[in-house]
């Protein structure tokens, strides 16, 4: 079985999630940040009566350097009734990769490494990070 | 033709008309000789079965046609509806229901074995009171129809009308941009009125998606009958507040907790009406219903009129299944007591020794509503009263809020806590500025980011009322003030619940997210 998962760039980071989570690519939605949340959770958008946790993978995943923009490109995902948002700063286009196959940990396109992360990898990574009044 | 499309209209208007049903044979079951309340029955069914018909339904259409005929004599007063006449009607509703979902087919023996008793039923005469009754024809009231006041619509279909309203809001961003000379000071305030009209259009959409909590209180309008029945007991369900909006969604996943509260409130807390009448009471018991917002919360009460929990055999528990001493109980407070119902073991307890009392399966209860962000406490008064007092925080719903800007975050509360609002020039006095409490600190903001410009005073959280007093309530510095608006409020979810300061997620008219704050714990956070 082969899946098509949606390569983007983060950060300098390149990531690929399967297709099946994606819900929409949008751009000039307006992230609104949220106070004492952690650095990687940048923000909530709201789109056609649903919110989305904006995850910013390029500061979650070690890259300092990552900017918080308040206009960026968005993948809003649905995986188990959370709505799941990856700030993303470019698209690089559709790659289908082996389900049971070694790519499914990462692969190689036109000589980058991408990393292939899960809905579920996304959350456990927000929900690990550190909440509320003296944890930020 | 599309069959179908006509199906899904047939099923839909059936579902419509069967729910209907419900509370009509309630009313009938207590008002039998009421001919005008036949005649809505007798009506409902009779669309059911003209549908079916047309499409050859022939399991429904037959089953209508004989209940229709009983409905006939009850209405005409040919013949007055016995007890279980009723009950057999209420059973045939039941029957259409399953039929109407499997497109008139019988879906398994049991069905068809189930159906085919209960048309050789209907075959037969009413069971009672069949003696001729005279029509009075003076009786007979005729009404003017009434004009459609209310349409169903697919909660799918408000959802997608939300999101084209959203995208076409968001086309406001795609406008290219135009120089002076292009965008004459009409034009500009055409799209500002175009734009103000498209977000007005948007909130009033989304507030589709709430209804009034009355609506839900008819869900358990026949389970309370067929619960009592079962029991032998009488009881119904009187609303307070029925007309509280309320997000669907909450409602939705309210309504196994509350069935759990029902069958409780009918097995262990309402008696047998003989016991009612011996206290002095109606014979019919009586579980209450009210719903309250407060605050930036949803209250939910609900209580039965019934024997209260049995103190006792909550001692009896912590004795012999909590392994706690005669003293180590007599110290525990009502409080206390009352609330070992929500732990695990004590239903497994009340089944085996069959005490009298309630809490069986009320820690499954606790659990649904906590996962809704909710909590739960309970009440009681010995053959008076069990009351269950539920808060949540806001879903979905539609409030008047206070927004404004702390750092880079647009925040709100509601507009009822506000006492009042002064500018920083105003209240400059060095005392007063002493007094205000470091929002900016506490949500980590850099103090040279932003200069206030306003001071919030907020009412006191024990007195609602206003008071002169300065220290009547929190102050804090916001850096602007955006104003005072109605607001949807969506719960917040899994992730922004752990920063415990928040009582939802509001939504502006312009579609823009503002964080609403709940006061309440903001103050218990920078305290502790």
């Amino acid at each position: 079985m082969r899946m098509e998962t949606l390569v983007f760039k983060r950060s300098g980071l390149c990531l690929g999630i399967e297709i099946e989570y994606i819900r929409q690519v949008v751009r000039d939605v307006t992230v609104a940040p949220v106070p004492l949340t952690p650095p990687g959770y940048a923000g909530l958008i709201y789109y056609r009566g649903e919110l989305f946790d904006v995850a910013d993978l390029g500061i979650i995943m070690g890259k300092q350097h990552a900017i918080k923009s308040e206009r960026t490109l968005n993948i809003l995902l649905k995986w188990k009734q959370k709505g799941i948002a990856l700030a993303a700063d470019e698209i690089l286009g559709l790659r289908s990769v082996e389900e049971d196959g070694s790519e499914l940990e990462g692969f190689t396109l036109e000589g980058i490494q991408i990393k292939i992360i899960t809905p579920e990898s996304v959350w456990k990574m927000l929900s690990e990070l550190p909440y509320g009044p003296r944890q930020i | 033709m599309d069959l179908d499309k006509y199906k899904n209209i047939f099923a839909q208007e059936s579902k419509k008309y069967l729910e209907d049903l419900g509370p009509l044979l309630i009313s009938v079951e207590k008002d039998r000789p009421n001919r005008q309340l036949w005649e809505q029955i007798h009506g409902k069914i009779h669309s059911i079965k003209g549908m079916a018909r047309a499409l050859s339904m022939e399991n429904i259409s037959s089953l209508c046609h004989l209940m229709e005929d009983w409905c006939k004599q009850f209405q005409q007063g040919a013949c007055k509806a016995g007890k279980d006449d009723v009950q057999s009607l209420f059973e045939g509703v039941d029957v259409l229901a399953v039929l109407v979902g499997s497109w008139g087919v019988d879906a398994s023996p049991e069905q068809k074995k189930q159906r085919e008793g209960l048309m050789a039923r209907f075959e037969k005469e009413p069971s009672q009171d069949c003696a001729e009754v005279a029509i009075e024809p003076e009786n007979i009231s005729v009404h003017s129809p009434k004009g459609i006041e209310h349409v169903r619509v697919e909660y799918s279909v408000i959802e997608e009308l939300l999101g084209h309203s959203q995208e076409i809001i968001l086309l406001e961003k795609s406008l290219p941009s135009l120089s002076e000379n292009q965008l004459s000071s009409g034009l500009k305030s055409w799209i500002d009125h175009c734009n103000s009209m498209l977000k007005g259009l948007y909130l009033r959409l989304a507030m589709l998606r709430l209804a009034p909590v009355g609506d839900f209180a008819k869900l358990f309008d026949k389970t309370i009958r067929d619960l009592a029945r079962k029991h032998g007991k009488e009881a119904k369900m009187v609303v307070a507040g029925g007309e509280l909006l309320v997000d669907i969604a909450l409602m939705n996943r309210l309504k196994e907790p509350f069935m759990h509260l029902m069958r409780n409130f009918i097995a262990h807390g309402i008696e047998e009406p003989e016991e009612r009448s011996k206290a002095g009471k109606n014979k019919e018991g009586k579980i209450l219903l009210e719903a309250e917002r407060r605050d930036n919360k949803l209250l939910l009460k609900i209580e039965d009129d019934g024997r209260g929990i049995d103190q006792s055999a909550v001692r009896r528990f912590f004795k012999e299944k909590k392994s706690m001493k005669d003293g180590e109980i007599s110290r525990l407070s009502e409080k206390e007591l009352l609330k070992a119902i929500f732990l695990p073991g004590f239903s497994t307890a009340q089944e085996a020794t069959t005490l009298a009392g309630r809490g069986i399966g009320m820690d499954v209860v606790v659990r649904a509503i906590e996962n809704l962000g909710g909590s739960i406490e309970v009440f009681s008064a010995p053959s008076k009263y069990t009351r269950f007092v539920m808060q949540f925080p806001l879903f979905l719903s539609v409030i008047d809020a206070f927004i404004f800007t702390v750092g880079p975050y647009t925040l709100s509360i509601p507009t009822t806590r506000i006492q009042a609002i002064e500018s920083v020039v105003s209240a400059a006095s060095k005392e007063k500025r002493a007094s205000l409490v470091g929002l900016k600190n506490f949500l980590c903001i850099e103090q040279t980011a932003h200069r206030p410009s306003h001071i919030i005073r907020l009412k006191s959280p024990d007195d609602e009322t206003v008071s002169n007093s300065d220290s009547a309530g929190m102050r804090f510095e916001v850096d602007s003030i955006i104003g005072n608006t109605p607001l949807m409020a969506m719960p917040v979810g899994e992730l922004l619940a752990k920063a415990k300061i928040f009582a939802g997620v509001g939504m502006m008219e312009n579609g823009e997210i503002s964080m609403l704050l709940d006061m309440e714990k903001l103050q218990a956070e920078m305290e502790s």
